[in-house]
């Protein structure tokens, strides 16, 4: 470990090091399968009483649903577990409730009789395990490491965040990825509180340890991609290495996410709310966190809208899509949708890069493919072709679709207004009455000289700016990244902070905040206002 | 809502001592602490809730209406969400030992499970979560507004998922009443106070 870190680990005895101090649990680790998946070293089912008298089995006996990961717990209805990672189990606990610091032999009385080291019964609801020799000495051992290894990224008065930004991203995501994540680390940065002078005297205050000592400086490191995704996994390892974080904050690749996640999957670290459109299955994973499920989102409520208006089983959809990997993103998941839902196979129409869509285009399509549903996700320039081609064609009845992660239609109010047999898909929020949808977030931008970034872009680096700092206050001097994870999840579901989106919601292992979206003529997409729109959540 | 608070005691105080779990000795020096906790507090109270015939979905995906699947008949209810630590895991562990227990008795209660977090708990994940513990009975979510009005009818709703409340309702067959029991019970404690309910 180089600097101090941990408060906790600072009261660490050093006989106590001397033995505890191992790596933590690789993966296999029968420990960790025990902790967290309730999986016992032996042949039958782990088993335990819970309550006294009720029965659990296997994973509903697992110490994580309750302990978490981290072993840091988090509080659910009224009920607050007791931390157990190893500095604080095997450490002597004073005030209230003090007890010796945990053996092997009353660590074994706590999991089987519900005896703390102290003598004290614990709660009902820690269940008393049913364990053999070897599960008992597999958990002691888990126990053991629990908690011990400091995460990467925190010194005493610094902690590193990231940013991921791809050189061929688009520029007005690059430009406000770095923008605002600058201006708010220099505010946060600013000491306008005196926060580094009061955390360096903190052991010399009575109650300096609880108010003062968690405080670090937050330093950006900008890690950047270049050429083809198939090289980024390496170029982030070399600058992790350089410049270790505690946690990736937004960023932007162009592409897929997907090597990102995977990164901060395999190094376990924590990866908040970065702007794609494309988020891999991030609920099967931990340490990623993203505002929503993007283009498979916006595809799910479109197939569900349709199925909505009882179409007869023949009826025809054409999607027009880019051939890249939001494109095909979008087709799959409208497609699995609608193919469940009783629909024939939608027709689609990939467009390469750069291909403008014209009105004879646009015509010649409708014409060939007599579709009765158009989901057109293309540009909202690329539109103004198929409003002509629809005023006066063979095809009136023909409904379009159109979704925000591809048509921004606050930029095209003309062929907005056109388009009438139309229904758009967008995540934000709308204006109630004559107010914008993102009061808060323009003035914000306004107040820092950004007020010429797109606020639906920088309006979310910034809401993870926000995000990071409730969530570092909240977790006090835990530097654990599973702790901060867990946390975020419990301080997201409760937020007050307002965000793009109209409701977030988190809880154990969700990943995507927001789960819902708005459907709405384009004509009052352009507006921004709620007229007719109605919100489908998936 | 007309509501009655009729009575509330704090059942440990009434309930038996439980064994104590894994054979501890008598003669421990904690024993007499040990027994005090071993019944979980629990508070128990009856309320007459008006019966909201809003539709919601089950753990198989098909429409249900509340009132209509309550109607005439024995019925356990709880509040719990898939994604739920620490409480959910035991009111569903909970729920199904009473179950067990009761198996083969006259009056076997409907055994409802209400979701509080309809936005993540589709009828496919409260299908895998009821495969999880082997909890053979019906698993509701729906709208969030339909859910929502369902939870407030039943005082069961505190603002967020994470903040729910540990509830447990029972109901007679004909009874207009129910029995609200706040707070995590032990598996026998439930049954106690089912055998009053049905009684």
């Amino acid at each position: 470990m180089s600097r101090a870190n941990h408060h906790s680990l600072a009261a660490y005895s050093s006989a106590l090091l001397a033995w505890a101090m191992t790596a933590p649990a690789p993966a296999g680790d029968p420990g960790l399968l025990l902790y967290r998946n309730g999986q016992s070293t032996g042949a039958s089912a782990l088993t335990a009483l819970v309550q006294g008298d009720v029965p659990i089995t296997g994973a509903g006996a697992a110490c994580t649903n309750c302990h978490r990961r981290s072993g840091l717990g988090t509080a659910e209805g009224s009920v607050r577990p007791l931390p157990i990672t190893a500095p604080i189990l095997f450490t002597p606990r004073t005030g209230a409730r003090p007890r010796p610091g945990y053996t092997d032999a009353s660590l074994k009385r706590a999991v089987t009789e519900g005896i703390d080291a102290g003598g004290r019964m614990l709660d009902p609801l820690m269940p008393r395990y049913k364990l053999t020799p070897r599960d008992q000495q597999a958990i002691t051992d888990y126990l053991k490491s629990l908690g011990t290894s400091a995460a990467p990224g925190v010194t005493d008065d610094e902690i590193v965040i990231a940013t991921v930004i791809a050189a061929d991203a688009p520029a007005a995501e690059r430009i406000a990825v770095e923008r605002v994540l600058h201006k708010y680390f220099e505010i946060k940065n600013g000491g306008s509180r005196q926060e580094v002078r009061r955390a360096a005297a903190a052991n010399r205050h009575a109650y300096g340890d609880r108010h003062d000592r968690s405080y670090r400086r937050w330093r950006l490191a900008t890690w950047t991609l270049t050429g083809p995704p198939s090289g980024w996994d390496k170029q982030l390892r070399q600058q992790y290495v350089a410049e270790p974080a505690f946690a990736v904050l937004s960023g932007t690749t162009g592409h897929d996410w997907d090597v990102v996640h995977h990164f901060c999957e395999t190094e376990q670290i924590p990866c908040v709310l970065p702007l794609t459109d494309t988020p891999p299955d991030a609920e099967q994973d931990f340490y990623s966190l993203y505002y929503t499920e993007g283009v498979r989102l916006e595809a799910r409520i479109i197939a569900h809208h349709l199925q909505d208006q009882r179409l007869p089983p023949d009826t025809r959809v054409l999607v027009v899509r880019p051939d890249e990997v939001r494109g095909t993103a979008a087709y799959n998941a409208f497609s699995s949708a609608w193919l469940k839902q009783g629909g024939q196979s939608p027709r689609q129409l990939l467009l390469a890069p750069g291909k403008v869509l014209d009105v004879r285009f646009w015509q010649r399509t409708l014409e060939k493919e007599r579709p009765d549903i158009l989901i057109a996700w293309v540009g909202s320039g690329q539109l103004v072709g198929l409003a002509a081609a629809m005023e006066g064609g063979t095809r009136p009845d023909t409904m379009i679709y159109t979704s925000e992660s591809f048509t921004d239609w606050t930029a095209a109010g003309a062929t907005a207004t056109q388009l009438a047999h139309a229904w758009h898909v967008s995540p934000y929020r709308l204006a109630q009455g004559s107010q914008t949808p993102f009061p808060r977030e323009q003035v914000w931008l306004r107040s820092q000289g950004l007020a010429d970034l797109d606020v639906r872009i920088a309006g979310r680096v910034l809401f993870a700016c926000h995000a990071l700092g409730e969530q570092l206050a909240g977790i006090e001097n835990n530097f654990s990244r599973d702790y901060f994870m867990e946390g975020l999840e419990h301080m997201l579901d409760n937020t007050n902070m307002t965000t793009l989106y109209p409701r977030t919601t988190l809880g154990q292992g969700q990943r995507y905040l927001s789960r819902g979206a708005y459907v709405l003529s384009p004509s009052a997409a352009f507006e921004g206002t709620s007229t007719g729109a109605s919100w489908v959540e998936m | 809502m007309a509501r009655t608070r009729l009575k509330m005691l704090l059942i440990a105080g009434f309930m038996p001592l439980l064994p104590a779990v894994n054979g501890l000795a008598a003669s421990d020096e904690h024993a007499h602490h040990h027994e005090m906790m071993a019944a979980p507090s629990v508070q128990i109270s009856k309320h007459a809730y008006q019966m909201p015939g809003t539709p919601l979905t089950d753990e198989k995906g098909v429409s249900v209406n509340l009132r209509d699947l309550m109607a005439n008949r024995p019925v356990v209810v709880n509040f719990i969400y898939t994604s739920c630590t620490t409480i959910c895991p035991v009111m569903t562990a909970s729920l199904l030992q009473l179950q067990r227990q009761l198996a083969g008795s006259r009056n076997m209660p409907l055994f409802v499970s209400i979701s509080v977090d309809p936005d993540f708990d589709s009828p496919a994940i409260l299908k895998s979560y009821a495969a999880r513990f082997g909890a053979d009975w019906t698993f509701l979510t729906g709208s969030r507004a339909d859910v929502l009005s369902v939870l407030g009818g039943f005082d069961a709703w505190r603002g967020s998922k994470a903040n729910h409340a540990a509830v447990t309702l029972m109901r007679g067959a004909n009874a207009g009443e129910w029995t609200r029991v706040e707070g995590l019970a032990s598996a026998q404690q439930l049954a106690s106070i089912w055998s009053d309910v049905a009684s």
